[in-house]
Order: C-alpha cells, then structure tokens, then sequence
C-alpha cells in the first residue's frame, strides 16, 4: 500500500526533497503526465534562477557589527557605566587637551595622522561651492547607515546648533588608514566646520589635541577606538568648546 | 588518551558556541532581508536588528532549532518594517535600485531576465513570496519554514504550489510583449 500522490510530493520533486521510493513513485507518475511533468520542470527551472539571482548576497563579506563578540561586547556594558566613562574622560580631555596644546609637542602618530587627515580633507570638500557633501543634511539617516556600514562603527551626527553650526551634509572619505566620515558645517558669516571620524589602530583612546595647519585649526582626540578631529578656519582655541560639545554628544551616543 | 582529551578540550574553545551557531547564518540573513527589501542599508539595519536581540534572548529559546528561530526572530522584524513602509507610501520602486542593491552590474541579457523575475516576484502576495523564498533561496526546510512563518505545514505546501504556478504565469505574462516588440 503506498499514499497517493500529493502535491506535496510536486513540490518536494521541485526541490529534490523527496526520499528515493518515493522520488521513483513520482517520477513513474510523470513519465504517464508529460504536462505535468513539463510544468513541473519550468518550475524547477524558476527556482533555480532566483537562488541564483540572491545567492550573490551571502557572498559578500559579513559588517564586524554582526559578529557575535561585537553584539556581546556592546549589550555586556550597561548604559551608566558608558555614561560614568563619558564623564571621566571628559574631564581627563578638559585638562589633558589644555596641557598638550601649552607643551606644544609632538602628538603621538595616531592622532597627528587623523588631524591632518581632516584638515586636507576640509581643504577640499568645505571649500567646494557645487557640492561639497554627497549626502544632504536632510538625509541623515542615509548618511548613517551607509558610513556606520563602512566603518563597522555607529556613527553619530552631532548638533551644534548650540554653538551657531548647522550641519550641512557629509560624505564618506578615504584616508590611509581606511574610510572616515566628514561632516560638515555651516556657521556664522559664511564660516565652515567639519568633524572627521574614524577607527582608530594606533591612538584608541587620547586626550584632547589643539594643533593648526596654516590657518586651521583642530582639535583631535579618539575614545574606546574612535578618532575625532574638528576642523575650522579659527584658532584651535576657539574651537575646543565645539570639540567638547560634539565629544559629549559622542559619549552619550546622542544620534540624530 | 590523556592527548585526544587535550585536543578535543582546544577545539570545544576555539570558537564561542553562540557565535559557532549564529554566524554562519548571517550570509543567509542578509541575503533574506535583502530579498524583501532591496536597500542594502535598510536590510542590513534589521538583521543587526535581528542579531541583537537573538544574542540577547539566547537563554530563551529553550531547545528550538536556532536556523528557524532566528530566522523568525528577521521574518517578524521584515513582516513590521514592511508593514509599516507601505502605510507611510514610501516605497522605491524597484527596478530603480534592483541592480545595484543586488550587488551585480546591469549587464544587458541576464540584467533583463533578473529584472522580469524581481517583478513577477513582487507580483505575488507576500505569503507566497516568502515561502518560496525561504525554500528555493534560502533552502530551509518545509518544517522549517512553517515553524519561520507559523502555520501548518499543510498550509506551507499549498503556498509553495500556488506562489510557484502563479510565479510561472506572471513570467508567461512578462514574456508576452516581449515577443510581440519583437514581430
């Protein structure tokens, strides 16, 4: 006694699911079924074409956002201890960034690289009139998405409306050290700013850096391997409490 | 003896048992999300999503297969996203962004033929979108699937034989002014 045949044996036909006595069984019922059979094959063939038209996508090197020990790492550290580190550091930058910027020595390679990084890449993309961000500011989503896809790292779009800056669009940037995201702003009397961000392999972790290159100057530091350097046509001075509001942002992971 | 032990002991550490079970899944995932979404930004955002709370639920899923249960865990967040686009009417239109956000260049014949499949597959009503995409793409199995999905296995059946007759009519359908451009 064996069942009938059944749809479901069409479908596991289809996909080459069926047990061997079983997968005979149908295909003596097709060899008497050339309509059937001929309809099942197209079908076969169908399946086959949209395995093959997504099967490209699993190909692609996976984001290291979605590697287990990332997710684990971020969801083992509770929100108040990020919050107390934030606040530490903070006052380690208020004074550190203070001193280094008297002693005016050499700043360790790291954070000189992504200075000047920002400060070639500011030269270039503040000073164009046509179109100096590629993604606008009303598409920060956008702009998130892709640059946190490209950096493996969440980005944040800090708000310095506090300090007389609009933000105005920002693009992703290649640097020797990979890709960064440079965002732009729009301040008082046609005056620009920009923030440069990140990973950081050498300085994972340092303090507020005033320096200036011509006359630009920039405020760089990195915290839990986040490099940031604001950039402008002031002194470094007058920059550094834009640096600490969009540090504080950072820290509170504040994302627009 | 005491060598086997040592050995068997570095390989049981090599990897992090969560993450031996969970990521070799996520090429899979991402090419699911992308199938219902296209944007490759948007579908990765749900299968980080997807990940996240997998990872921080892992002690609830009390002995539940891990492919169909994360699985599942994107299958709702797609179903919400989805739902939730279409009430807002922001929907893109597809063949603008089919090549790119499949991650293959737009070459002219098999461009066209991937193009025809996308349409008649979003033609479908989504019930059979998905289980068809579940077993011809993902290659999950029909428990599986009914286990993703929540319904009977009888029901996955069915819907895999009507979405693959209905895909069938459309690309017939797709095929028609072709031909007659052609003449």
């Amino acid at each position: 006694m064996t069942s009938p045949i059944g749809e479901d044996d069409l479908a596991a036909w289809i996909d080459g699911r069926l047990s061997p006595e079983r997968q005979r069984l149908v295909d003596a019922y097709l060899e008497g079924q050339p309509d059937v059979h001929a309809r099942l094959r197209e079908q076969a063939e169908q399946a086959r074409a949209l395995a093959s038209l997504f099967a490209p996508i699993a190909d692609e090197p996976i984001p290291a956002t979605m590697r287990v020990a990332a997710i684990r790492g971020r969801q083992r550290q509770p929100r108040w201890q990020l919050a107390i580190a934030a606040s530490l550091l903070l006052a380690v930058g208020f004074g550190g960034g203070w001193s280094s910027a008297r002693w005016s020595g050499e700043p360790r390679a790291g954070i000189a690289a992504l200075a000047n990084e920002a400060s070639d890449n500011f030269r270039v993309y503040a000073a164009d009139r046509i179109r100096p961000a590629e993604i606008g500011p009303d598409q920060r989503a956008m702009l998130i998405r892709w640059t946190s896809a490209r950096l493996g790292e969440r980005v944040t779009i800090p708000d310095l409306s506090t300090a007389g800056y609009r933000y105005g669009g920002g693009r992703l940037v290649a640097t020797p050290h990979g890709p960064a995201v440079l965002l732009l702003y729009d301040g008082p009397q046609a005056s620009k700013l920009a923030v440069l961000t990140r990973p950081m392999q050498i300085d994972k972790s340092a303090s507020m850096t005033s320096t200036s290159s011509g006359t630009m100057g920039r405020v760089t530091w990195a915290v839990d391997g986040i490099g940031y350097s604001v950039v402008g046509e002031r002194p470094a001075a007058e920059l550094h409490p834009i640096a600490d509001e969009v540090r504080r942002q950072a820290d509170a992971g504040l994302v627009s | 003896m005491a060598h086997r032990a040592a050995s068997c002991r570095c390989s049981a550490t090599e990897m992090d048992p969560l993450a031996a079970a969970i990521e070799p899944l996520v090429p899979g995932l991402r090419r699911y999300a992308r199938s219902w979404l296209r944007d490759r930004a948007m579908a990765d955002d749900l299968v980080q999503d997807c990940l996240e709370r997998a990872v921080g639920r892992w002690r609830q899923r009390r002995g539940t297969e891990v492919r169909p249960w994360v699985y599942a865990i994107l299958h709702n967040l797609l179903v919400d996203h989805k739902r939730q686009h279409v009430r807002r009417g922001t929907a893109v239109p597809l063949h603008l962004v089919d090549d790119v956000a499949l991650g293959r260049p737009a070459d002219q014949d098999a461009g066209l033929h991937h193009r025809d499949l996308l349409r008649a597959l979003d033609a479908l009503p989504e019930e059979q979108r998905t289980v068809l995409l579940l077993i011809s793409v993902e290659g999950l199995s029909y428990g599986e699937v009914a286990a993703v999905v929540g319904v009977p296995l009888g029901t996955v059946m069915s819907r895999i034989s009507r979405g693959r007759d209905r895909l069938a009519t459309l690309l017939r359908e797709g095929e028609r002014p072709r031909l007659r451009s052609i003449r």
